[in-house]
């Protein structure tokens, strides 16, 4: 247990508490979701249409007011989160270091939301859906998810958006959907997270940034292979051509943040050389699915 | 086209070796490293913007590969060497005759020892042409000619293979002997004799005899050498200079040669000799003066032999000469060593007995001879040796001539068997010489008879080296000589035992005695009362030793390997017996017995042929050199052989029947004593300062210094091997192209 060793598990462990000093006064591990159903706390009063359930009516309103009402009450749901990580070829590149910062910061997350008896469950996609961890609830299941996560191999190619429609299929809950991914995709990221958005999951987006690339001291004439693909680029690389490269990035990172902001789903940039709890932290503050 | 370098086959196979080399280092080269990242697709968006510089890139790859290529290709080229073929009969030809002689292994001046970076005169001459011919053009043709007492075409026929005649010059070595101009030069114009464009190029010292005649030099160097100045040869050499050639002075010709002199100190140019033109090359000295360019301090031994005295071969002495050739005068020692019996040549770095050794002062040009007849006979073998020890700052600059060799002769007692009734006289006369071993026995004495009774004279002659038969008292038993060998003394012989016939005469009166015969050293017989005596009849002139009025009453004769004396008159019966002369007549007789037909103790002079007496039965000879090697079968004829011996030291000569079997050994000693080359302080010969060989119209003489001039541009020294400099430089630039191929130095 190399990646999850014990002092994760402290690290985790203390994010827990911390969570719940966060969100002080709120119920614990109780989701309320806008379904009216037949639950126990009363919501309203509708109309009656035929069809209903007499057992529904509310007679002492009809003895006051000889009018057929329906009673509402709310439903209590536990709220199902997903955890989709990115385990194309991308993501395997200097010895899968943002695959294991991916993994860290799922572990992380579902260990709280587990913690608060959310139903969680991790799903490993590249251009498809590889491997998939069933929805579970309590902290006891902690186990499992380490043991899903660190069998992950990274490999094959990017695609967001076969890979979400296959998700979304397997997936009749809809919940929180959590993206960990680097976004090295060269067909873009907007039709798949719009996918996910119009099939009503609410989606987080965790941007991993391998920030080495953008302090390389590798000069001159150089071949440039891509990790996921094997294609190559035969490149001069000098400091203004790295410059460029930096401007680059920065606009696609901003892109995709305004993407996001735009469409109401959290945009998190997270570089490798940044400790993970930190970022967690970082999405409690922002209010985030953990709440 | 031709190709001088190594074959273009071995060559084509070098350079596809190399280019595959070199392919292989390309492509590693160009093999960019791989740099690994997640994803190339912002790479492609900023390859986009530069795309153009692709083409830039595959054309500098491509040239790079081609410059490689390239200088494969001209490497291949420089070891091949091609050239334009030209019509043979348009190539220039030049002999380049190189002074070997001793001088030349004297130091050159320092400045041509720093410019030819060389010690002596000959490696700065060799240097020199070394640079000239490796910068042949492909019309050259060039032979090398070795010139010293001795002339040798030391390259083979005429070559543009500039390897080989470089090679050839190293083969040149600095000779015992001094330079035979003359001969060299008409070597020279025969090599040349039916070639387009011939030149000579000498390389010397200056300092040779132009007209061959060592000897006749040698008394003018010598003279010059008393008279502390050069005049007189330099006079006698030009002189004989234009007895040589052509004497047609053209002052407009000798002011151009002059202004292509003045380009190199060291050259003069020369017009003579058949139209031939010839370019001097002078070093060690200075030849626009005439006057040498430092003072040359050497002292040499001239002279240096042994010999045995005539009357008393036990006893020798030694001989030896030592001249002070400086312009100063200098203190030397002048030491003698005993070798060791197989040591052929003085070793410095071995350490010999000293037998003898003196301190000489002497005056510039002074000579000294000094005779030793007390040495102690250490060993046969003696090495003289002179060493400069004053002024201190005075180096020898020729080693050549300090060391001399010289051989004892051998000597052993001669054993005589004296057969005599009893003649006092006659054994007085023997036993006047402590080295004869003799035998006294009467020729009654059983012991020298045979069977019948007769005196054995065959075996009495195999056993002693002379054997005299006594008949003075007319009582001689018969004596068996019938195919006996050795060397006999009859005196009174009878008349079956003489050596001709003969007829008796009363009172004969000496009438001759003949001085030019060994025998007949120093004998006074005037006024010689004899009895009676024999007269020989058939004996040739030069046999006679004593003639009467009546004919010979001694004469010698030889006979295969019988030697004969015979004295025609009883001792007894004449007065000689109190006269000096018989003694003398009888050691005369023993030593024309043992050593007339002995080499002379004398020693051979180098760079001469040797004409040396070998034993009778040798059909060829093998020569051992000081050096250790031998020439081998060197064939006899008329029981001599002629050599030619070049390096001072001890030879040894081993004969040789038919069948190969050894039948004899004997050494000898060489030596360079040659004052001519020892003198270094002669002014330089110029040989120009003949005159040019002209036409009346002149136009050769412009022809010919057109030939000069362009001999002249390659003259100064400048290597040849520039290209490898270059190619160095070009291999440094394929290095830093090489490290700053994929910029990863200057980005």
């Amino acid at each position: 247990m190399g990646l999850f060793d014990e002092e994760f598990l402290k690290k985790i462990e203390y994010l827990y508490v911390v969570s719940k000093k966060v969100f002080t006064g709120k119920l614990r591990a109780e989701r309320k979701t806008r379904k009216v159903a037949s639950g126990m706390e009363f919501a309203d009063h509708r109309n009656y249409a035929p069809g209903d359930d007499f057992r529904s009516l509310d007679w002492r309103v009809y003895g006051r007011t000889e009018k057929l009402l329906i009673r509402l009450f709310e439903e209590k749901e536990d709220l199902s989160i997903y955890f989709l990580v990115d385990v194309s070829g991308s993501m395997k590149f200097r010895d899968e270091v943002k695959l294991n910062y991916a993994r860290k910061m799922a572990a992380a997350l579902g260990y709280i939301g587990l913690c608060n008896q959310d139903r969680v469950s991790f799903c490993a996609f590249n251009d498809k859906v590889v491997d998939r961890l069933p929805v579970m609830s309590g902290r006891g299941q902690i186990f499992k998810v380490f043991q899903f996560l660190e069998k992950l191999k990274s490999d094959g190619t990017t695609s967001f958006e076969d890979a979400f429609k296959g998700f979304a299929a397997q997936t009749k809950r809809r919940g929180v959907a959590v993206i960990l991914s680097d976004f090295e995709n060269p067909t873009g990221f907007e039709k798949a997270l719009n996918f996910l958005h119009y099939q009503q999951f609410e989606t987080y987006v965790v941007h991993i940034v391998d920030d080495e690339m953008m302090q390389t001291k590798v000069y001159g004439d150089v071949s440039i292979v891509d990790s996921e693909t094997g294609e190559s680029v035969d490149i001069t690389l000098t400091p203004g051509l790295m410059a460029q490269y930096k401007k680059l990035h920065e606009a696609l990172c901003l892109k995709m943040e305004a993407y996001c902001v735009a469409r109401h789903m959290l945009y998190f940039r997270t570089p490798v050389s940044e400790p993970f709890d930190e970022i967690v932290l970082k999405v409690f503050r922002a209010g985030g699915f953990l709440k | 086209m031709i190709f001088n370098g190594y074959p273009p086959s071995t060559v084509g196979i070098a350079v596809v070796a190399l280019l595959v080399f070199v392919a292989i280092l390309y492509l590693l080269r160009v093999r960019r490293r791989r740099v690994e990242v997640s994803s190339i697709g912002l790479w492609r968006e900023l390859l986009d913007s530069s795309r153009k510089r692709r083409w830039h890139d595959w054309i500098r790859r491509l040239l790079s590969f081609l410059l490689c290529a390239l200088i494969v290709g001209l490497i291949a080229l420089a070891l091949i060497d091609p050239r334009e073929e030209i019509d043979t009969d348009a190539h220039h030809h030049t002999v380049y005759i190189f002074d070997a002689s001793g001088s030349m292994a004297a130091a050159a001046t320092p400045d041509q020892q720093s410019m030819h970076k060389c010690t002596t005169r000959l490696e700065c001459a060799k240097n020199a042409a070394k640079g000239q011919i490796a910068k042949m053009r492909p019309d050259e043709r060039a032979l090398i000619i070795e010139a010293s007492g001795m002339i040798r075409a030391v390259s083979g026929p005429f070559q543009a293979d500039t390897s080989a005649l470089i090679r050839s010059i190293d083969d040149i070595q600095p000779r015992s002997s001094s330079l035979d101009l003359d001969t060299a030069i008409a070597q020279a114009q025969h090599l040349l004799r039916d070639k387009e464009k011939p030149q000579i190029v000498l390389l010397t010292d200056g300092q040779f005899d132009i007209d061959g005649d060592s000897t006749d030099s040698k008394n003018n160097i010598n003279d010059n050498i008393n008279d502390s100045t050069n005049d007189n040869t330099s006079d006698n050499t030009n002189n004989n200079i234009n007895d040589n050639i052509n004497d047609s002075t053209n002052d407009n010709v000798r002011d151009d040669v002059d202004n292509v002199e003045s380009e190199s100190d060291n050259v003069d140019v020369n017009l003579a000799f058949r139209n031939i033109p010839i370019v001097q090359m002078t070093f060690g000295t200075e030849t626009d003066a005439g006057e040498p360019a430092h003072d040359l301090h050497n002292i040499a031994i001239n002279a240096f032999n042994a010999r045995r005295y005539i009357a008393n071969r036990l006893a020798f002495e030694v001989f030896a000469k030592i001249t002070n050739a400086s312009k100063i005068p200098v203190t030397a020692d002048l030491t003698i060593y005993a070798l060791g019996k197989d040591d052929a040549v003085y070793d410095p770095t071995k350490t010999y007995p000293v037998l003898a050794t003196k301190r000489l002062t002497l005056a510039s040009g002074d000579s000294e001879v000094r005779i030793y007849d007390d040495l102690p006979i250490e060993s046969a073998r003696l090495a003289a040796k002179v060493s400069i020890v004053a002024p201190d700052d005075a180096v020898d600059v020729l080693a050549l001539d300090d060391v001399a060799y010289a051989l004892i002769p051998d000597y052993t007692s001669p054993k005589i068997l004296l057969l005599t009734p009893g003649n006092l006289y006659l054994e007085a006369a023997l036993l006047l010489n402590e080295n004869y071993r003799v035998t006294v026995a009467k020729p009654s004495a059983a012991q020298w008879h045979n069977d019948r009774g007769e005196i054995d004279l065959v075996r009495a002659a195999r056993e002693y080296d002379v054997v005299i038969v006594d008949n003075s008292y007319r009582n001689l038993p018969k004596v068996a000589s019938e195919g006996a060998v050795g060397n006999i003394v009859w005196i009174a012989p009878p008349a079956e035992n003489a050596p001709w016939k003969q007829s008796l005469v009363k009172n004969p009166v000496v009438e001759r005695v003949n001085v030019k015969h060994s025998v007949a050293k120093w004998l006074a017989l005037r006024n010689l009362n004899i009895e009676s005596s024999a007269i020989y009849r058939g004996v040739s002139s030069s046999d006679i030793v004593i003639r009467s009025i009546e004919g010979p009453i001694v004469a010698t004769r030889e006979r295969g390997d019988l030697r004969e004396i015979a004295i025609g008159f009883s001792l007894v019966e004449s007065d000689i017996i109190f006269r000096i002369a018989l003694p003398v007549l009888f050691i005369n007789a023993i030593d024309w017995f043992m050593y007339a037909k002995a080499e002379p103790d004398r020693g051979y002079e180098t760079a001469r042929a040797w004409h040396i007496d070998v034993d009778a039965k040798a059909t060829h000879v093998d020569v051992v050199r000081p050096d250790g090697t031998t020439v081998a079968g060197i064939p006899v004829y008329d029981k001599s052989i002629a050599f030619y011996g070049e390096d001072a030291g001890f030879y040894k000569i081993v004969a040789k029947s038919d069948g190969g079997e050894s039948v004899g050994e004997r050494s000898f000693a060489a030596n360079f004593a040659q004052s001519d080359e020892s003198n270094l302080n002669r002014a330089a010969r110029d040989i120009s300062r003949g005159v040019p060989e002209l036409r009346d119209d002149g136009d050769e003489a412009k022809e010919s210094i057109g030939v000069i001039a362009t001999i002249l541009e390659v003259l100064p020294e400048k290597s040849r091997y520039l290209w490898v400099f270059a190619l160095i430089v070009a291999f440094i630039l394929l290095a830093i192209e090489w490290a700053l191929y994929h910029r990863r130095v200057t980005v």
